[in-house]
């Protein structure tokens, strides 16, 4: 609104400044026309007189009293014509006034008055013609205007002028109906005034700043720009003024400002009305945008915050058909579907939850099954390997009796074929022994019988126990202990069963010619304890595989010795005592496993 | 809503300053004007022009001016100015010598403006400071009205047998002694001579009885000199004179249609429609001390052809040539 505002007013200004400086420019000229027409008015009066008075200057056919009486008529016509001559003379050569006529004193024949050093006289012969300078007779304005006479006499007519009769030419000039023209003389002394009083009173308007000014410009045509002066009493007004050549009077035509400026007046009247009314409209328009634009937006724009808050059952209510009453009509489509769908998720994600739960609940439930199942299965194959055990052992026990041969001979063969059962059975015991252990393992059921043994003495019991396959095989068994290892704490029978696991490994895989390190030492005052071969070596996939059941290395299985239980029931029996065991081994390299005793075990 | 409201108090504020206004101009009375002129036996012309040019200027009489016309005999003149000073009218038009003394003898304590027209001087007479500040509470016109010398030099060329000329004054007149001065300063001037044979009058008793008197070739016309005399007695001069087969000289043309032989002296008319713009500014405001006085230099000269060929007298050509209005 400010906008429409300043534009409004600023484009109104400046209209206004254009025409004013457009009216005050024409308004000048045409007063310095009016002037001028005045100035050329007055001259053709004084050209006329002028040429009056040269006829009247012509000599006379006769001469002496007679000539002298001759010139009395023609001046009395002269008077007759032209009322504004109040008086004429003629002057003789040596300046002596020969003939007064005028209509109001008694005609004058040889005089004799000398105006032989008057410039009346003597300018009029030098210059031909001569213009006086104002002078008041009778209380009105006169001018002298003489000429000289043609040829004989050489003398010159001297006329008296009363100017009021110029008023009627310089009325002619007024502007407006409250303009006025007047002239003033080369001192700035009213000539002519349409206030007749102000003449009579032999006002001067030097004092006039625009008749100062006319007065000091010496005799050039007036400058084209725009004047305002004063007049006598102080009132402010637009002036032109034009020189007439032959007096050095100026002609003024002046306007009173307030009028002359009238038309603008009402311009900037109008203008100032149109503004108002602008400007109201503008305010009208701005409350009506407000009402129909801001409001609604305002409206749309709460509703949104609370939507945004999670009030989705805001709705917005324009009752209007545009723009803004679709936009608050798809707004609430909006929020109407993002209400829908929010609800949609919540309940989707109820479901969800509750699936989940029972998914949970089934998982847990399949678990335990899955748990009592594999302790179902450990006890299975724990009773299972009690009761193998017992008809193996009677299988071990008789096959040992017949070998013995304590029932008789056997042959070759016999013998032979003992031999085989005796191996495949005892094989089976240790299949047997390893999954019972392990599922005892498995099943929780393995106790530690924890005591204080010298690990030392189960050391070198393992060596003699895979001594005689070492010997056989053409393997070098090593021991190498120290003293700080002696005594260690834990299951002796089981930690003897680990340690003639490793070795009975690294026997089975060591080549002939190669060599068996055993070697205990501790390390952070845990006990490691490591088997080290010259073996085929694994490779570092197999590292963690080998601790499974039924796994086995590919040289492992091409040995087609042992179960595939040894190293899973060993890393079970260490992890019992709270160790850990590993291996390490590359292809080619031999193998090194260590496993590792907390200084207590279970801690 | 209180923009409105605003406009409509101001509205009804402007409205009663208006009503007010209205009422204080109403409540001023139309301002009264007295014309005074003596001499019963005529009504001057400028009467009509000045009435005519103050209702050009929006002063119509009865509406909004009222003039009170008053053509008075010589001893009724001090009388009526001092009627009007108690009227208390707002200004007084004097039309000649006797009432402008009148008004302004009678004005003098009150000083109620005071318009004269055509007086003989009024410097002279004491009427204004100068013509240019007249500085008291009379102002006017001045017109040239008794050109004795002009009229004697016309009197001259118009009557070639013309040599001795009855001269009517009247002592009481204060005019007399300088219009006589000028009046032989004239005579001594001229080309012919001329026998100034001055008689005293006063009365119409005096003149019946100057004319009475007269010897057959006594003189060889008259001349009323004193304005008070023209004022008051032209008709029956050019009466008189006709009736001693003498011609008469006159001040203006109407007299001149009336019998007497010529006349030379200011047009009245115009001299009454300028001194309507006195009684204009006057009314309006401007004091009389401001106003100057103008002088009307016109002139006009009337000749009776039909009185001068009753009287025997051949007019020169040249003189019917110069003449303004010819009656024949």
């Amino acid at each position: 609104m400010t906008l429409v505002a300043a534009a409004v007013v600023s484009v109104g200004l400046t209209e206004l400044y254009f025409s004013y400086q457009d009216s005050k420019k024409a308004l000048t000229r045409f007063e310095r026309d009016k002037a001028s027409s005045a100035a050329t008015s007055i001259e053709q009066l004084v050209q006329n007189l002028l040429l009056e008075l040269e006829a009247v200057a012509q000599p006379t056919a006769a001469s002496g009293t007679a000539g002298l009486k001759q010139r009395n008529q023609d001046f009395h016509r002269l008077l007759d014509r032209d009322s504004s001559v109040s008086r004429v003379s003629y002057v003789d050569a040596s300046g002596s006034e020969q003939v007064r006529t005028s209509a109001l004193e008694t005609d004058r024949i040889r005089s004799g008055t000398d105006l032989s050093r008057s410039p009346k006289f003597l300018a009029a012969r030098a210059k031909h013609e001569y213009f006086g300078p104002v002078y008041f007779e009778n209380g009105s304005p006169h001018l002298t205007v003489s000429v000289a006479e043609r040829a004989p006499g050489r003398g010159a007519v001297v006329a008296e002028i009363d100017l009021r009769s110029i008023r009627q030419v310089i009325d002619r000039a007024r502007v407006g109906s409250a303009g006025y023209a007047y002239a003033v003389d080369s001192r700035g002394e009213l000539v002519t005034h349409p206030n007749i009083n102000l003449v009579l009173r032999h006002t001067s308007f030097a004092s006039l700043p625009q008749v100062r000014a006319a007065l000091r410009g010496s005799g050039k045509a007036p400058a084209d720009a725009a004047t305002t002066g004063r007049d006598q009493d102080g009132t402010k007004v637009l002036s032109a003024f034009q020189i007439i050549e032959p007096l050095g009077w100026r002609v003024f035509v002046e306007q009173p400002l307030s009028e002359a400026f009238a038309p603008l007046k009402s311009a900037i009247w109008r203008t100032a009305l149109l503004l108002v009314a602008f400007l109201l409209l503008a305010i009208a328009t701005s409350v009506l945008l407000a009402r129909r634009l801001v409001r609604p937006i305002e409206s749309i724009q709460a509703a949104a915050a609370k939507i945004g808050s999670g009030s989705l059952n805001q709705r917005i209510e324009i009752p209007s058909n545009d723009e803004l009453g679709a936009l608050a009509e798809e707004f609430n489509r909006m929020a109407a579907r993002l209400q829908e769908s929010y609800s949609g998720l919540e309940q989707k994600v109820e479901e969800r939850t509750k699936e989940l739960g029972t998914a949970l609940r089934e998982l847990d439930q399949k678990s335990r099954e899955l748990e009592a199942a594999s302790r179902h299965k450990s006890q299975f194959l724990a009773n299972m390997s009690h009761e193998l055990r017992t008809p193996l052992n009677a299988i071990i026990g008789f096959t040992q009796v017949l070998g013995e041969k304590l029932f008789g001979e056997v042959n070759e063969k016999q013998a032979e074929y003992l031999g085989d059962i005796l191996s495949s059975a005892n094989h089976l015991l240790a299949l047997i022994n390893d999954i019972l252990d392990l599922s005892k393992v498995e099943a929780g059921q393995v106790e530690l019988e924890v005591s204080s043994f010298s690990l030392r003495e189960a050391l070198e019991r393992g060596v003699v126990m895979v001594r005689e396959r070492a010997t056989n095989d053409g393997v070098q068994v090593v021991l190498a202990t120290n003293g700080g290892v002696d005594l260690v704490t834990g299951d002796e029978r089981r930690i003897s069963q680990v340690i003639f696991n490793l070795l009975s490994n690294a026997v089975k895989f060591t080549p002939t010619g190669g060599a068996v390190g055993v070697r205990a030492t501790r390390v952070d005052g845990e006990v490691r304890v490591s088997v080290t071969d010259t073996g085929p070596g694994i490779a570092a996939v197999d590292h963690e595989r080998i601790f499974e059941e039924f796994q086995q290395t590919e040289a492992g299985v091409e040995q087609r010795e042992g179960t595939g239980l040894g190293l899973a029931l060993s890393k079970r029996l260490v992890e019992l005592h709270g160790g850990r065991i590993w291996v390490d081994s590359e292809l080619g390299k031999g193998s090194t496993f260590v496993f590792s005793l907390p200084p207590r075990p279970g801690s | 809503m209180a923009p409105l409201g605003l406009g409509a108090v101001l509205l009804v504020c402007l409205l009663a300053a208006c009503n007010g206004g209205s009422d204080k101009a109403a409540a001023k009375p139309i301002p009264r004007v007295g014309l005074m002129h003596v001499g019963t036996d005529h009504v001057p012309p400028s009467l009509d022009t000045l009435k005519a040019r103050l209702r050009q200027l929006g002063w119509t009489d009865g509406s909004n001016i009222k003039l009170i016309w008053r053509n008075l005999e010589p001893d009724e003149a001090e009388g009526q100015a001092k009627a009007f000073v108690r009227q208390r009218v707002d200004v007084i038009v004097a039309f000649e010598d006797q009432s402008i003394r009148a008004a302004q003898a009678a004005t003098a304590k009150d000083r109620i403006p005071v318009v004269f027209l055509h007086p003989s001087d009024p410097v002279r007479d004491g009427l204004v400071k100068s013509l240019s500040r007249p500085g008291g509470n009379l102002t006017g016109i001045f017109g040239a009205r008794d050109v004795v010398a002009k009229q004697l030099e016309l009197y001259e060329l118009l009557v070639p047998g013309l040599h001795r000329v009855l001269t009517l004054i009247d002592p009481n007149d204060p005019a007399t002694g300088r219009l006589l001065a000028q009046y032989r300063a004239a005579a001594s001037l001229l080309g012919r001579p001329l026998e100034l044979v001055i008689r005293k009058v006063s009365t119409a008793r005096d003149l019946e009885r100057v004319f009475r008197s007269l010897r057959p070739g006594e003189v060889d016309g008259a001349f009323l000199l004193s304005p008070i005399l023209r004022l008051n007695f032209s008709a029956l001069t050019i009466r008189l004179a006709a009736h001693a087969k003498l011609p008469v000289q006159a001040h203006r043309k109407d007299w001149v249609e009336k019998g007497a032989l010529f006349s030379y002296g200011a047009d009245l008319r115009p001299i009454g429609r300028r001194a309507a713009r006195y009684v204009d500014r006057i009314l309006r405001g401007t004091s009389p001390s401001e106003l100057a006085v103008e002088v009307v230099p016109d002139v006009e000269f009337a000749i009776n052809l039909k009185t001068a060929s009753k009287l025997g007298i051949r007019v020169p050509q040249q003189m019917i040539i110069r003449a303004d209005e010819v009656y024949r």
